[in-house]
């Protein structure tokens, strides 16, 4: 074996082990104890979700909820990528720092900002109340507020991984479809986007794994009918200690976004075959 | 391929290995500082963060550590009972907490029984402040005391008087509680006429209440940017921290309700496995003694557990203080209600996640 070869060998052996110990062994310990009733064997933890009706509420809310944030994600994401990669080489930089710029902060201080900002006292709700007293509108604590909250924590992740894809394109393919007399909307939708489509999969998985399991904007912008799926899973452990529940909820959320991931590469798959 | 198995054992036995390492070093860490009293020796505290850390250093840290030379105290984040009982309070002396969580803490034998000759203040506590587990045994004493009630914004609404004044339509859409938290579950108990045996009326309460809730919130000081922004009109909450907002100028008021508030109460217990036992009593009887309880009643404005404090006038209304001041708060019996806990925080969550 050439040394390069065996140097990323023995470091990519290395980065197995490190899972396997530090991300394999607690999510078995998960699955374990979501398992185990009073000590033994049982899927009564399964049983009590099911049963308590509120818990399929929650995770038909945490799916619906994830699925809308992924999908304005995605739109503002490729608006927000094709623009960047259309600007001049040199202020490319520039944009995409504009983009990261807030992952640099807390996401509590962010969603603290909303908070501010859809607050009652807040920049909007004063401007409608100084236009006519009787005008506040409740902001804040709501489903719309969640999702605003939500997209506004996966748009860099799904407009980077679209931004990526486009500049990967091979700029001749397109000059040859406006050679060959294709209008710039023709060429968007016949060549651009589908070439881009990979990045747009990828960014959609992104988007939606990291919705799905969001727990701290619920929290801080969610009233109480905006709970998701960690929130109870975080509440049944450490607040009410069920560590059994809890655990449950984990697996099931878990298994729920592997199985919406695996739909999505499905879909990419079988766009493949359309080309 | 049989090459590549035995290096894949190797970095896994190789990665076990260093990571037991680590905790041996520990263990055997502790061991020697607990050896000779006169080298220095530290004492970790878990503690709440923020101004309680202020106060925490400024009463009792400094005087503790100019009366014992050689001795560090530091401050480690808040560790909850579930986190100690997964062997989170491995590197802690100290912890402080609720005084639920301690009774919990102490019946599942993570923390020591505390003797009364261990601490000089202990014969000036009121009885609420010895902190006692199954058996009578003592897990924590409390060296503040809170009284939960209701805040509000008394710009925008009346002054409530009874707890079920949140379920006011005039503040619907801007109340909040506080998420799975027996205090309001008992108040709501109270003010329903519910018996612990039969919950039911408690949790149709708390689904009529919900659609006017804003936000059941998670942590004690969420409500202050909840008033701050104009989110809620009329919160749960306890006296000390609105208090502390009414005094930096905001329009924040603080009432008992007349059915009565809820003792709020933390306190301090020393863990099974420290290895500093009795530099750990000397300290929490340092969080006891007059000096220590007038200042953090005047920096924090929590109430005084030591009968031996004296507060001006003007403190004495602010703070729980005093036997009128315990008469009119229910100091819940955590050892009959814990047992209860889970299924009542379940069925919580269920009248109120919808």
């Amino acid at each position: 074996m050439p040394r390069i070869q065996r140097y990323y060998t023995i470091m990519g052996w290395i980065a197995v082990a490190y899972m396997a110990v530090l991300f394999l062994y607690p999510l078995l310990r998960v699955l374990v104890e979501s398992l185990t009733d009073d000590g033994a064997f049982s899927f009564q933890n399964y049983a009590d979700f099911f049963a308590g009706k509120v818990y399929l509420e929650v995770l038909g809310r945490t799916l619906w909820i994830s699925v809308v944030s992924t999908v304005i994600a995605l739109v503002l994401g490729y608006s927000l990528a094709y623009f960047i990669a259309t600007r001049s080489a040199r202020s490319q930089g520039l944009w995409l720092m504009f983009v990261l710029a807030p992952m640099f902060m807390s996401l509590t201080v962010r969603l603290f900002g909303w908070m501010i900002l859809l607050g009652g006292e807040g920049p909007i709700n004063s401007f409608l109340t100084g236009l006519n007293p009787d005008w506040e509108l409740s902001l804040l604590f709501n489903t719309t507020a969640v999702i605003l909250g939500i997209v506004h924590y996966i748009l860099p992740f799904a407009a980077l991984n679209i931004y990526t894809s486009l500049k990967k394109m091979d700029a001749a393919v397109l000059e040859a479809s406006t050679m060959l007399g294709a209008s710039s909307a023709r060429t968007f939708w016949r060549v651009t986007f589908p070439l881009s489509l990979p990045g747009v999969f990828a960014g959609a998985s992104v988007a939606f794994a990291l919705s799905a399991n969001t727990f701290l904007v619920p929290i801080m912008l969610g009233g109480p009918s905006n709970q998701m799926l960690s929130n109870m899973a975080y509440d049944s452990i450490v607040k009410i200690g069920n560590f059994g529940l809890g655990s449950a909820i984990s697996i099931l959320l878990l298994i729920v976004v592997v199985l919406a991931l695996s739909m999505i590469g499905r879909l990419e798959k079988g766009g493949r075959h359309a080309e | 391929m049989k090459a590549k198995w035995i290096s894949l054992v190797a970095l896994m036995i190789a990665a076990v290995s260093v990571l037991s390492a680590c905790g041996g070093n520990s263990s055997s860490n502790n061991g020697q500082a607990s050896g000779g009293a006169a080298q220095s020796q530290e004492l970790v505290v878990t503690s709440f963060g923020g101004t309680y850390d202020e106060a925490f250093a400024k009463y009792v840290i400094e005087p503790f550590e100019a009366a014992n030379p050689g001795v560090k105290v530091t401050l480690a984040p808040y560790t909850g009972v579930t986190k100690l009982a997964q062997g989170g309070g491995e590197k802690i002396d100290i912890v402080q907490l609720d005084d639920f969580d301690l009774i919990e803490a102490g019946n599942q034998g993570l923390l020591s029984e505390l003797a009364q000759d261990q601490f000089s203040n202990w014969s000036n506590l009121y009885p609420q402040a010895i902190l006692n587990g199954n058996e009578s045994k003592t897990y924590g004493l409390v060296n503040v005391f809170g009284a939960w009630g209701i805040a509000y914004n008394p710009d925008k609404a009346e002054a409530p008087t009874s707890w079920n004044d949140l379920w006011n339509p005039e503040v619907k859409g801007k109340v909040a509680l506080m998420s799975q938290w027996i205090p309001d579950i008992l108040l709501t108990a109270k003010a329903v006429g519910a018996d612990y045996e039969n919950m039911d009326p408690v949790w149709t309460a708390f689904k009529e209440l919900t659609p006017s809730v804003a936000q059941y919130y998670s942590s004690f000081s969420a409500p202050e940017s909840l008033f701050g922004t104009g989110a809620v009109t009329m919160a749960a909450w306890f006296d000390g921290r609105a208090t502390a907002m009414k005094e930096a100028g905001k329009s924040v008021e603080f009432v008992i309700p007349e059915e009565g508030g809820v003792l709020i109460r933390s306190g301090l217990g020393i863990l099974k496995d420290s290895a500093n036992q009795e530099l750990a009593a000397k300290l929490i009887d340092f969080t006891l003694t007059a000096e220590a309880q007038q200042g953090f009643a005047q920096d924090l404005f929590y109430g005084p557990t030591n009968k031996t404090v004296e507060l001006d006038a003007e403190l004495q209304q602010k703070v729980v203080y005093g036997e009128e001041g315990l008469a009119n708060l229910l100091a819940p019996e955590w050892n009959e209600l814990l047992p209860k806990r889970e299924e009542w925080l379940t069925k919580w969550t269920e009248a109120t996640t919808r």
